[in-house]
């Protein structure tokens, strides 16, 4: 548990992104952080009820585009183009952002400070210093490897504190 | 045919209620869409639907502004919240502001089915 946040598991965020793309996701949980703040293609900032940094969840192109393009049914081949680009295309980047607002509920837990999306930066975005120094840390962080049916596996990283 | 509102600032979310909305049984509806309350309000005015269903956090107007806006111009024009966030403070607010009901997001259709039928019904 963190002090702002709660820490999420694999089977909070499996069950949060398969009922909210309504087709099979596996999530695992990584031995070890694989994804850094210059690798993210994305990058989502929590912040609690007084504007204090309180979560981060960041993902790499392949995930980032698996879950953008899922959640709104566009072609799989848009995740490779993604890759090939080296950057989500706008419209995935749209929806990708509503999935990491509809992920706030799993920071939150009854009875503890409410934090909500502040924000979301994409790769080509300067990240805030605390931000990249939460994501690059070792404290916090909730490494994951989440696979989407029919559009293909990556990192998903949340760090909280 | 009744006639819906979907109110949400993601194109993709509005895609995913109407979807949501006709695997729960509501294929006979006709859905209608606006980005925010101020949208949503014009959109009232010439579509005149049957129902809204709106997110709670959007830009320009949120979706409690748009009810509050809504009843303060006398309109019993019943409207349900489906939004990403569900404190205590947001479910009562919602419900001395005269919202129907609020459905959290991620959703199921059995969800949608079991809240919108009482309001939809003949």
């Amino acid at each position: 548990m963190g002090i702002l946040c709660v820490t999420p598991t694999a089977m909070s965020v499996r069950s949060l992104l398969s009922d909210l793309l309504g087709r099979a996701v596996e999530v695992q949980m990584l031995t070890r952080k694989e994804l850094t703040s210059k690798a993210a293609a994305a990058v989502a900032v929590y912040v609690s009820e007084t504007g204090a940094l309180a979560g981060v969840a960041a993902v790499d192109l392949a995930v980032g585009g698996a879950l953008g393009a899922g959640l709104a049914l566009l072609p799989p081949r848009l995740v490779a183009e993604g890759e090939a680009a080296g950057e989500l295309q706008d419209d995935v980047m749209e929806n990708l952002a509503e999935v990491f607002n509809v992920m706030t509920p799993i920071l939150n837990a009854e009875g503890r400070p409410r934090v909500t999306l502040d924000m979301v930066y994409r790769s080509s975005d300067q990240l805030p210093a605390p931000v990249s120094k939460m994501l690059d840390g070792q404290v916090g962080q909730v490494p994951l490897n989440v696979s989407v049916s029919g559009y293909g596996a990556g990192n998903l990283a949340i760090v909280v504190r | 045919m009744k006639k819906i509102l979907i109110v949400d600032d993601s194109k993709a979310m509005r895609m995913i209620v109407a979807r949501t909305l006709r695997q729960a049984g509501f294929d006979g509806v006709e859905v209608v869409e606006a980005g925010n309350g101020v949208e949503a309000l014009q959109v009232i005015e010439g579509a005149r639907p049957d129902l809204v269903l709106s997110d709670w956090n959007m830009p320009e107007m949120n979706g409690i502004e748009l009810l509050k806006t809504l009843r303060a111009n006398n309109s019993a024009l019943p409207l349900g919240f489906v939004t990403s966030e569900s404190t205590p403070e947001m479910q009562a607010l919602a419900a001395e502001s005269g919202a129907l009901f609020l459905i959290v997001k991620p959703f199921t259709a059995d969800t949608f089915e079991g809240a919108l039928r009482p309001h939809l019904a003949a």
